[in-house]
């Protein structure tokens, strides 16, 4: 069995990382990436509760997690192209500019 | 009672229609281009929807005498491998999503007639379609999940549709952030729950997980599932990409958006509490989060000068009336709230059709310019006159008798002050809805001119305002029908659990 | 009564076409009326409309075979409507039974008589269209209530009949000069629209009354299906007995919707008004039918009264009966006091409804006073309700005639009308002997009959009414031969003598005109030679043959009746006290019109007792004019009075209600403090109760009260809104904080409710 903690620690600051960046960064790519990062830890989450059944890895979180992160990929890239998208627009990617639509 | 069908990737009828017509409306697309043939894509839009609607009743009649319909999709029977796992409610579900979308599908023929990548338009809103049909369906969070991310990734690029303005563009990207961090909070939730259960079949964990005793892992699994449902549902504090992309989308997925996108994920919040843990014990919370959407978006809906945008806090402040019924956690509650999405579904949908044709005619959506466009456009303005009072809970209308039902399941569920609680805000959103009746039946100003929508508009948009009228006066068979929605989610369940796991 | 089974509607309607067709007939036809006109022109719509009639009598007419044998299909349902979840299912069906077979015959027949009239009659208006649509509908929707099986599907065509009313009556909307109602100036006219919502309101006041009684009567029975109602009604009737006056609250209220819709007291003041509609409105709604779905109502609900007075012996269920006797009775005498004085001809027999409505109600009414009167009150409300609406209606479509020919509605501007019309002449003075109660037409033997009612219940109120509905006789025949002299004979009057100057010779009536009024005064004079027949041979007496038909309906609804023997004084009694009212009605008008030996005007304006009765009578008693000073003038004052402390304030304090808060309690604890603390440290203790009396009133009343209400909800909503929609900023970061910020608050909720145990 391995131990659970250090996974459980890693996701939760993982999280808060992402939510981090989510929060605070200004960059729309640096959010991009937080919500990428909070992705992973929430598949991190899923591979880690996968090792705790006793004497064999449970290849179902695993399967899971793959089709996670093909669709977490899929998502990302569409955020990506509305970056490009908010560029042409705006000429900044600053998201605290993408303040026209208010109230 | 147990049907469960062969092994091979199975898919249920409609969903399969659905996904199959997306990919063929892109080769129809392209080909419609070379050939020259105008509006092919826009029939097989109108084939693939009514072929769905068609094949969710075929479906009906299975489920009715299967009871519950478990269909694995690929490989492993449930509960290893995903299924998808169909009843009474699902039926209900994807019935509205297939009537709204044929509606809407009608109704864009019209509309988005001078826009370009229309291929992609009809190939997106099939798959969004799609996407909503397999959330309904799903039997696992998995799927769930997956077919949630389908339905999450057409609805981004269709919010982002009309790419040449900086409106769309802002909301849909905001949109997107928001509903990619819910995401992850679902897949978290899945994590949760499969940490505690070592499965992801609603079934099984229904069978493990339902009323067990409060622990931290619990409560943190409850306010993932909501947060991760919430941003989709739009509950405030979650809500706050809705005012801005309901109006920046395109009038057609505006209505698809708050008619049904909206509810789909009120039902999967709906779905897996209900199937995770007992309703006594997030009655308060979900009567809480009511309270607040109900009251911030009917405040906030008071003042707006954008038509759209007061139609989409309008959209927030329904769905705080439907975690009413949510809240009250009965069956009387949950068929409240089925009924109340359907109504809604049609209501809302209409009044974003009718005010999309309004927009598509003068080119405005200031609520003040609009005046005196009742006289100019009576036939639409009437429509939405009728969405409007519908909207309010006026008598007469399929919208008072959902209300009714709503309130009344609070109040029979012990949550009275829940019931007083809606009922103000119902009188207080009669404010802001009155406000555009006011302008609809205005006086026009000089040199405002407008011309009746085009017919195809005028149809859809009076059809279902028809709908709504008839629907408040004889309501009967969509309350039975809702009833028998609710009660095979309620009553059901020990079927739904014996359906899957014998 | 038989319910039949439950086949596909098609084939019920199929099977038993004649009640269906009789109100879904004429309710397409008024649908159809636009599309007609648009397609084919005014004449084929004219024609339509005149067949969609004929529709509705055959429909009628072939109910009327199930009379005669004896066997009727009674309540024949076709499918559910609403389902309730405790209690019977409402179903929609219709209800075939001799009281509705019976007035369903007499409502189809003069429609269709009087569409025939209009066709002339109204020749040349230009918005007929939707004149033929809503006398359509309205025949669709009197058929569908009389006909329903239901409370609510009566409902439906009661408030049907009700909004045709006010289209009809309110049919010269844009209020032409020359047809407004009321005066001669200086008295007051009102315009049409205003009387079709006069109309509207006063019957919807009635109708506010009777929902009030369905939802008890629902609440108690869980069924309003009227044979499920008197089948259980041992079981629902002692459970509303059980509170103390609840019975007699509902019976009331029940009864409010007739009084309403017929035109009694207290809400009998918008018939006279009503008359601004065009004659053949007048004659189909306002003689024949509509006031009559009334009496139709109180006759179908008086078996369940009728079991609870005699066979549950609970006394308040006798509260029915005695108020619609009491109602109908004051209600007789009353407008026919009023129509002595009327100077408008149309407003006379206005009236002169009210009137006999009165009689019917009063028949029914007595029905219930003790046990052996049921089926001879019964039968007296029916009968006068057919006799009355065969004479009535001829009368209004003669008195158009009449109008039509010489453009004015004032009796003092007709007179001598016997040489240009002489058919109509001859015709409505057979109807107005009739009206009167001269035997041996048929308004003698239906009057009689009620008379007959009253002696039969031979308790001391019914003797009461009786003297009443007797004084009412005389007041009859008293102002039947006013208005015949002053039309008819005599001198012409000096506006006839000016149309003859300018050319304008009044002629007879066209033959589309007066063959319906001749084809109603035959059957008028049919009935009554049947009546004088029926005397020696009972079968034919069409008396007997309602009262019949009665028995067998209530025998069917297994209704317990106490035989009562019809003594043959009794019989004479009646006929005395009728012969008596016609010599005191006849002798009085005798010597006041027809001989001029007196002179009316003047007798009455000389009499010191009689000019003040005169001025009463003539203003309506004062109650239309208390009406009027209470409800409209006085809200629509009340009214001005909040919209003018609204204004002023509005738009003076638009500011946050927070702002207009402070100011108000600080003004407050101003006052408080300077006004009250001070002087009462000062000891001026008078000045404490002054200022603060003023400041209670002033600063409560008008800062607190006005402010708070008028100004300070929207302001607060208004206040709120700016307040909080700086949350939605538009910046993603806050929205992604908001998103954390619920997570953990759901998180330390749910703790906090775990700690605490709060679930």
């Amino acid at each position: 069995m391995v131990p659970l903690e250090p996974f459980l620690v890693s996701v939760g600051l993982m999280f808060v990382i992402g939510l981090y960046s989510l929060m605070v960064k200004r960059d729309m790519v640096r959010i991009l990436i937080g919500v990428e990062i909070l992705f992973n830890s929430a598949n991190l989450c899923f591979i880690a509760l996968s090792t705790q059944v006793p004497g064999f890895v449970d290849p179902y979180a695993h399967s899971i997690v793959m089709m996670a992160i093909v669709l977490d990929g899929t998502v990302i890239a569409v955020g990506l192209a509305m970056v490009m998208n908010v560029y042409k627009h705006y000429k900044t990617i600053d998201i605290r500019k993408l303040r026209r639509l208010k109230w | 009672m147990v049907d469960i069908i062969s092994q091979g990737i199975n898919l249920p009828l409609p969903l399969l229609m659905l996904l199959l017509g997306g990919l063929t409306s892109l080769m129809v697309g392209l080909l419609s281009e070379r050939i020259g043939v105008a509006k092919l894509r826009e029939v097989w839009m109108i084939i693939v929807s009514a072929a769905t609607l068609t094949s969710i009743y075929y479906l009906n009649q299975s489920v009715q005498k299967a009871g519950v319909l478990v269909i694995s999709i690929w490989g492993q029977l449930p509960p290893l491998g995903g299924c998808f796992e169909i009843d009474t409610l699902s039926i209900f579900m994807s019935g509205s999503i297939a009537v709204l979308g044929f509606l809407v599908a009608l109704y864009s023929i019209s509309y988005m007639e001078k826009e370009s990548r229309l291929t992609e338009f009809y190939t997106l809103m099939t798959f969004m379609m799609a996407g909503m049909t397999g959330v309904v369906m799903a039997g696992d969070m998995f799927t769930l999940f997956v077919f949630w991310e389908l339905m999450g990734l057409s609805s981004y690029v269709l919010v982002a549709f009309l790419k040449s303005k900086w409106g769309p563009i802002e909301a849909g990207f905001k949109y997107l952030v928001m509903s990619a961090t819910a995401g992850a909070f679902l897949i978290l939730s899945m994590a949760i729950i499969y940490g505690m259960t070592g499965t992801l079949n609603f079934a099984a964990i229904a069978d493990n997980l339902r009323g067990a005793a409060v622990s931290p892992w619990i409560i943190a699994l409850f306010s993932t599932l909501v947060v991760g449902f919430g941003v989709k549902s739009a509950i405030v504090p979650l809500h706050t990409w809705l005012p801005d992309a309901h109006p920046e989308a395109p009038s057609p997925i505006s209505a698809l958006l708050s008619g049904i996108v909206i509810e789909t994920g009120l039902y999967a919040l709906a779905r897996v509490l209900f199937l995770t843990f007992d309703p006594g014990m997030f009655k308060l919370p979900i009567a809480f989060l009511a309270v607040l959407t109900m009251t911030l978006a009917n405040v906030m809906a008071l003042l707006q000068t954008d038509i759209k945008r007061l139609l989409a806090y309008s959209s927030i402040a329904q769905v705080g009336y439907m975690l009413i019924g949510l809240a009250a956690g009965t069956t009387y509650g949950f068929m409240a709230l089925f009924l109340h999405i359907f109504n809604h579904s049609m209501m809302k949908g209409m009044a974003f059709l009718a005010s999309g044709s309004i927009v598509h005619e003068t080119g405005t959506r200031d609520i003040s310019s609009l005046r005196g466009i009742g006289k100019m456009m009576p036939v639409t303005s009437l429509s939405l006159f009728i969405a409007l009072l519908g909207l309010g809970g006026v008598p007469g209308t399929n919208g008072f008798i959902s209300k009714y039902h709503l309130f009344s399941a609070a109040f029979g569920s012990g949550l009275g002050w829940l019931g007083i609680m809606g009922v103000l805000n119902s009188a207080l959103s009669m404010a802001y809805y009155i406000r555009i009746m006011q302008v609809l039946l205005g006086s026009p100003k000089e040199g405002f001119k407008a011309n009746e929508a085009p017919i195809l508009m005028l149809t859809v948009t009076m059809a279902m305002a028809a709908i709504i009228v008839i629907l408040g006066i004889w309501p009967a068979p969509l309350i039975n029908f809702a009833t028998s929605a609710s009660q095979s989610l309620v009553e059901g369940l020990s079927t739904y659990i014996g359906a899957v796991l014998g | 009564m038989d319910t039949v089974a439950l086949l596909t509607p098609l084939e019920i309607i199929l099977k038993y076409p004649g009640p269906w067709l009789a109100w879904i007939l004429p309710m397409l036809g008024a649908l159809s009326m636009p599309l007609i006109n648009k397609w084919f022109g005014h004449k084929i719509r004219d024609y339509a409309a005149v067949v969609w009639g004929l529709t509705a009598v055959l429909s009628a007419a072939s109910m009327v075979p199930w009379l005669f044998s004896g066997h009727y299909p009674g309540d024949i349902q076709i499918a559910t409507w609403i389902t309730f979840p405790n209690g019977h299912p409402l179903m929609v069906g219709v209800l075939v039974d001799p009281l509705s077979i019976i007035i369903c015959n007499v409502v189809a027949f003069i429609s269709f008589l009087i569409i025939v009239y209009s066709t002339s009659y109204m020749h040349g208006d230009e918005h007929l269209t939707r004149f033929w649509f809503f006398f359509l509908y309205f025949i669709g929707s009197m058929l569908l209530l009389v006909l329903s099986d239901n409370l609510i599907q009566t409902m439906v065509g009661w408030e049907g009949v009700g909004i045709c009313s006010y289209g009809l009556i309110g049919y010269y909307y844009r209020d032409a000069k020359d047809r407004w109602l009321g005066g001669p100036p200086p008295q007051k006219m009102f315009p049409p629209s205003h009387c079709g919502m006069k109309a509207f309101v006063v019957t919807g006041i009635g109708d506010v009354l009777i929902l009030g009684a369905i939802f008890i009567i629902f609440n108690f029975a869980g069924t309003l299906n009227y044979v499920e109602l008197i089948e259980t009604a041992g079981v629902w009737v002692p459970k509303i007995a059980a509170t103390p006056g609840l019975l007699a609250l509902t019976a009331v209220l029940f009864l409010g919707g007739p009084i309403g819709k017929s035109a009694q007291f207290p809400l009998h003041e918008w018939l006279p008004e009503a008359m601004a509609g065009p004659t053949s409105v007048s004659a189909l709604i306002h003689a024949a039918t509509m006031v009559k779905a009334g009496v139709y109502l109180v006759a179908r609900f008086s078996p369940i009264f009728y079991l609870g007075t005699w066979v549950m012996h609970i006394p308040e269920a006798q509260v029915y009966f005695i108020t619609i006797a009491c109602v109908g009775a004051f209600t007789c005498f009353m407008a026919a006091s009023q129509a002595l004085v009327s100077v408008e001809l149309k407003k006379i027999l206005a009236y002169s409804t009210v009137s006999q409505i009165g009689y019917m109600m009063l028949g029914l009414g007595v029905s219930g006073l003790s046990e052996g009167a049921y089926v001879a009150g019964l039968t007296a409300g029916v009968f006068h309700l057919a006799s009355h609406a065969l004479f009535k209606a001829a009368l209004f479509l003669g008195a158009g005639s009449v109008i039509h020919a010489i453009h004015t509605i004032y009796t003092f501007n007709m007179g001598g009308m016997k040489k240009y019309m002489p058919i109509t002449f001859i015709l409505m003075t057979i109807a107005t002997a009739s009206l009167a109660g001269i035997p041996p037409l048929s308004g003698f033997w239906s009057k009689d009959s009620v008379f007959l009612a009253c002696l039969v219940a031979d308790t001391p109120l019914s003797m009461t009414l009786l003297a009443v509905g007797a004084i009412s006789a005389a007041m009859t025949f008293f102002y039947s031969i006013r208005y015949i002299n002053i039309t008819f004979l005599g001198h012409e009057s000096q506006h006839i003598k000016d149309m003859e100057h300018h050319g304008h010779h009044p002629h007879e009536a066209p033959k589309t005109m007066w063959v319906p009024i001749a084809i109603l005064v035959t059957l008028v004079c049919v009935v009554g030679f049947l009546g004088l027949i029926g005397f020696f041979v009972p079968y034919f007496s069409p008396e007997i043959f309602i009262e019949k038909q009665m028995h067998a309906m209530l025998h069917h609804m297994e209704i317990p009746l106490h035989s009562h023997h019809l003594e043959f004084s009794t019989t004479l009694t009646a006929w005395g006290t009728s012969a008596a009212m016609l010599l005191i009605g006849g002798v009085l008008g005798w010597i006041f019109y027809l001989s001029r030996k007196v002179d009316s005007g003047k007798f009455v304006s000389g009499n010191p007792i009689l000019r003040p009765i005169n001025t009463f009578l003539v203003n309506r008693w004062y109650m239309n004019s208390t009406y009027y000073a209470i409800f409209v003038y006085g809200l629509i004052d009340f009214a001005k009075v909040v919209f003018a402390s609204m204004e002023s304030l509005v738009f003076d304090k638009i500011t946050a209600f927070v702002s207009g808060s402070t100011i108000a309690i600080g003004k407050v604890l101003h006052v408080f403090e300077t006004k009250v603390y001070d002087p009462a440290i000062n000891v001026g203790l008078v000045n404490v109760f002054v200022e603060g009396g003023r400041m209670l009133f002033q600063d409560l009343e008008t800062d607190i009260i006005d402010e708070g209400l008028n100004n300070g909800i929207p302001a607060a909503m208004t206040g709120l809104h700016n307040r909080v929609k700086k949350l939605q900023s538009g910046v993603l970061s806050y929205n992604i904080i908001y998103m954390v910020v619920i997570f953990l608050v759901l998180i330390l909720g749910f703790a906090l409710i775990q700690m605490y145990g709060v679930i």
